[in-house]
């Protein structure tokens, strides 16, 4: 069996040996790095919260603070732009709460030493040894660190994705803090509870009363409890999130191999017929037989599934935790055995198989003696050939192939719908991401939206008042936003607001199923208190998940004072608003950059998933197409006797398995349009935001060309062997 | 003369041990006659017969069809060759096993501008019947008619047998006999019958005897028989 397989087991080995690596590196990658971030916190003390003040904490709020069962650390902390649109956060080094963990080089020794942050310093060129000038200070990078507390680099806790290019961490010894420039300093102060095992409801009241406290004593600019802080839990929550698609893209991947072991010893037996039917006939037993056959799928897969494991902790798990570490400011984690990925990518696979071919391989050598003696394994019991009618000959030739082959056939349907699937998925993604960008910028409702600390008054008559409130919808969030009547930003929103009328934004109706009458009940984070609205309309407005109110209604709904607001949509920069009661700005580049770093983290992950399709069409069609020629290696050595040329033979086999091919794809686009639409739909529920399913118009049409690519490159090579197929040979074996 | 085979000498190669399979082998063919090549097994008849179809390379001589030379031409113009002027027919009937038996005929008829009538030539060869039923569903006997049928359905000038009787019992034998001398007397085909079967040489018009490679006789036979009265 060996010699006349050995080309399709090498592939099927080498395509095996790429899904449980793949697979196993994924998992292994995931685990290591979710324990590896789950003991930080114990390892280098992260805290239970921090709030910061408008300035240094006064001694009544120290004194009140010490009663509780909590330490306070101080953290403060500045901000400096060190060049254009590269902002620093710079604090003092510390030793006790969040710490900092040394990747290379060392700690500041010096008061002109200073250690960055990893993916700041890598995106923008910093290495130890590179002068950083802050202000009119310069500078020597003596080590690259992780910050515990910035495993994501978060710059403000409201922002929608984290930014490692424009933002970055630093430290520096205390006496080199307390004279360096800067444009924003932090009265930050992080607080630890005395009990580590409290419940995560105990340590909200608990977080609840410090605010109480400290609201009652001082002025409070900022108040983060950690399970809201971004910059700490969102590369956990992040950790694994596409495992269950990974997985079951894995298993289809493992029983498409397993049919393909089917349909190869399928056809072993049946060129082999004649010596099954002699060894049967002297009284070899089933059971003997179907050690025999399925002795090199057995070897085969346990071999896959050794190299895979190997390459899977080594090669791949890199690969994954390199994906992850591009995004992510991680601790380095040791790799640990994992024993639910060897269950999931090893064992579970290989019973796949094993299930798989041991299931059909006693059903193919279970036919009597005589049917292999007369080559005749055809478990239909017809009389007669399918009627053809008057078809050419070589149509009805060509058919025949295809019938005798179906099972071959059928796998190379199945294996291409899966890759075109694969495919199509990850070359969507990007263009979809980049569609959603175009789209958020297209409706951004202004230039720029201040949110502010306190209602003050512009004096500039273009800005229009809002005023915005988050609410919790399950795992999601969804701004309310009080616009004022006939507000020029948002004309259409604006329309019918007056009756107190609500109009949400198109993804929150798509991702819930909201229709016209229907009631959305919110929640605010940490109270009781919820809110419903009514969908009186909804409005194009892909940036978020947004119910529009008129700023009247807000008022009421949230009870604020007749005034209130929270911000000014405005086109330009209000120059007359001191910095001060600005808390941000919200600009189109912040936008549109969060949406850039989502491609950047993620566009590997695509790489893998269009580089894996090219070489799963590769292997199955290369396995099935050479598995059509061998099986009728005998038939084409007649044809060639009979006097037919090689470019016939070629019409007649080759074009076969081309024609099946194409029309694999043609088939499976529709498919994949229609699945992907689900799968995506799928995704977005469990996703906290909503983008719209965009296919790019080239992503079919490049599916489509990289398998006749491959198929055509298989061609050439199977149009060779079948050129190198000997009549003197077969007329010498048929003696 | 539709053959002539001149002074063919062919050996092969087995590791360094030399077998030589033919030494100069030299002879003759008329048009439309019956030409049996008899001998013990391993006396080099297939491969003689593989030569004159163009499957095999003499390493000497040279073999002429029509007058024209065949042998020393490249892979290609001996398909061409095959495909116009040449039947084969062997003791493995090699049909191709996903095609019924009329396709299979059809195979042949493809390669044939101007092939037999093939419903004709089913009724001839008693297959009308069977005609959509896989080769598996026929017998040894229906099968190797089906063979005959595909070389013969385009009309070849010679048709090529190696051992056509050679895996079938007495009676199917006798029938795939008559039926040769049918196709032969209706088609007007020349025929090389490869057999170590005695008997076959007596319907012959010629009789080639080889021995260990080399002609020990050929002669033609004056005493030709109906396929009918051969009995053995
Ligand atoms: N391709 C080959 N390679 C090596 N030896 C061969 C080959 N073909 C035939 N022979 C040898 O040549 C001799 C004659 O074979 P063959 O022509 O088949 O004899 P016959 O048909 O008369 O039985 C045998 O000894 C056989 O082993
Ligand atoms: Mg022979």
């Amino acid at each position: 069996m060996l010699t006349g397989n050995a080309g399709k087991m090498v592939a099927v080995l080498l395509f095996l040996v790429l899904s449980i690596s793949l697979a196993s590196g994924f998992l292994v990658a995931e685990h290591s790095l979710r324990i590896g971030y789950d003991n930080t916190f114990e390892e280098y003390n992260i805290e239970d919260g921090h709030f910061e003040l408008l300035k240094e904490m006064s001694d009544p709020l120290a004194e009140a603070l010490k009663k509780e069962k909590l330490s306070i650390f101080t953290l403060f902390n500045k901000d400096l732009e060190i060049k254009e649109n590269r902002v620093l956060r710079i604090y003092p080094v510390r030793e006790e709460i969040n710490r900092i963990a040394l990747l290379e080089g060392a700690m500041p020794e010096t008061d002109e030493e200073i250690v960055l942050e990893r993916l700041f310093a890598g995106n923008n060129g910093y290495e130890v040894g590179s002068n950083v000038k802050l202000g009119a200070k310069a500078f020597l990078v003596s080590g690259i660190v992780a910050f515990s507390d910035y495993s994501s680099l978060f710059k403000n806790n409201a922002d929608g994705l984290f930014d490692n290019i424009r933002f970055g961490i630093a430290g520096v010894n205390q006496n080199a803090f307390d004279v360096l420039e800067y444009n924003d300093l932090h009265y930050t102060y992080a607080w630890k509870n005395h009990d580590p095992d409290l419940t995560p409801e105990e340590k909200n009241d608990f977080a609840d009363e410090i605010l109480d406290i400290a609201k009652e004593h001082d002025l409070i600019k900022d108040f983060v409890r950690r399970s809201d802080n971004q910059a700490i839990c969102f590369a956990g929550e992040d950790f694994g999130n596409d495992r269950v698609f990974m997985m079951v893209f894995f298993y289809i991947t493992i029983v498409i191999i397993a049919f393909l072991y089917v349909v190869v010893m399928r056809s072993t037996i049946e060129l082999e017929a004649k010596s099954v039917g002699s060894l049967r006939a002297l009284g070899y037993t089933n059971g003997e037989l179907i050690r025999h056959y399925s002795l090199l799928p057995l070897l085969v897969t346990l071999m896959g599934a050794l190299i895979g494991n190997v390459l899977g902790y080594t090669l791949m798990k890199d690969a994954f935790i390199y994906i992850y570490t591009k995004s992510y400011s991680l601790i380095p984690a040791p790799v640990l055995w994992n024993a639910e990925a060897f269950v999931l990518t090893t064992l579970v696979p290989v019973l796949i198989i094993l299930l798989i071919i041991y299931g059909f391989l006693p059903a193919l050598l279970s036919l009597p003696i005589q049917k292999f003696l007369r080559n005749d394994l055809s478990r239909r019991k017809q009389k007669y050939a399918i009627h053809l009618g008057k078809l050419s000959f070589f149509t009805r030739f060509r058919l025949r192939i295809i019938f005798q082959n179906s099972s071959a056939y059928l796998v190379l349907l199945v294996g291409i719908l899966l890759g075109s699937l694969l495919m199509s998925a990850g070359l969507m993604l990007p263009p979809l991401l980049e569609n959603h960008q175009q789209e958020v910028l297209d409706n951004q409702i202004c230039a720029y939206q201040y949110i502010l600390r306190m209602p003050v008054e512009t004096a500039d008559e273009q800005a229009e008042k809002f005023a915005i409130q988050s609410l919790e919808l399950g795992e999601g969030t969804v701004q309310v936003l009080g616009i004022e009547d006939g507000s020029k930003f948002l004309p259409v929103a604006s329309q019918g607001l007056q009756t107190g009328e609500a109009i949400f934004s198109n993804g929150l109706t798509s991702k819930y199923e909201i229709e016209k009458g229907d009631q959305l009940e919110l929640s605010k984070k940490y109270t009781d208190d919820t809110y419903s609205f009514e969908l009186g309309d909804t409005v194009y407005y892909p940036a978020g998940f947004t119910i529009f109110i008129s700023l009247d209604n807000f008022r009421t709904i949230f009870d604020c004072d007749d005034t209130y607001f929270t911000g000014y949509f405005t086109d330009h920069k209000l120059d007359d608003l001191e910095d001060i009661f600005v808390a941000s700005i919200r600009t189109e580049g912040d936008l549109t950059f969060a949406l850039d770093q989502l491609m950047d983290s993620m566009g590997q992950v695509f790489k893998v998933m269009a580089v894996f399709s090219v070489i799963l069409f590769f292997v199955l069609i290369y396995v099935l197409s050479k598995q059509v020629v061998e099986c009728n290696q005998q038939s084409i050595a007649m044809l060639k006797i009979l006097g037919y040329e090689n470019s016939e033979i070629n019409n007649l086999y080759h074009v076969t398995t081309g024609l099946t091919v194409i029309f694999s794809f043609l088939l499976s686009i529709p498919a994949c349009k229609f699945i992907l639409k689900i799968i995506f739909k799928q995704i977005m529920t469990k996703y906290i935001g909503w983008f719209d399913f965009y296919v790019a118009p080239w992503v079919y049409p490049v599916v489509v060309v990289s398998g006749l690519v491959s198929y055509l490159i298989i061609y050439v090579m199977q149009s060779k062997r079948t050129k190198g197929i000997s009549t003197a040979e077969f007329l010498k074996e048929m003696e | 003369m539709l053959l002539e085979v001149k002074n063919i000498y062919k050996s092969f190669h087995i590791g360094t041990h030399t077998v030589d399979v033919l030494k100069n082998v030299s002879f003759q063919v008329e048009r439309g006659k019956i030409c049996t090549m008899l001998g013990p097994s391993g006396s080099g008849k297939s491969t003689l017969l593989n030569i004159i179809g163009g499957i095999e390379i003499p390493d000497k001589g040279s073999f002429y069809f029509n007058e024209i030379e065949i042998s020393g031409h490249n892979e290609k113009t001996l398909g061409r060759y095959r495909r116009k002027r040449l039947g084969y027919v062997f003791q493995s009937y090699n049909l191709i096993p996903n095609l019924t038996l009329k396709e299979n005929i059809e195979s042949g008829a493809y390669l044939s501008d101007e092939p037999l009538d093939i419903n004709d030539l089913l009724y001839t060869l008693g297959l009308w019947d069977r005609q959509d039923q896989l080769p598996s569903q026929l017998s040894g006997g229906e099968q190797q008619r089906t063979a005959i049928g595909r070389a013969v359905i385009k009309n070849p000038d010679l048709l090529l047998c190696d051992e056509p009787t050679g895996a079938l019992d007495y009676k199917t034998s006798r029938e795939i006999l008559a039926l040769l001398e049918k196709v032969n007397q209706k088609y007007e085909c020349t025929m090389m019958i490869v057999t170590h079967n005695e008997a076959i040489q007596r319907m012959a018009d010629q009789i080639i005897r080889l021995h260990d490679g080399a002609i020990r006789s050929n002669e033609n036979n004056t005493n030709k028989q109906k396929a009918a009265e051969i009995a053995w």
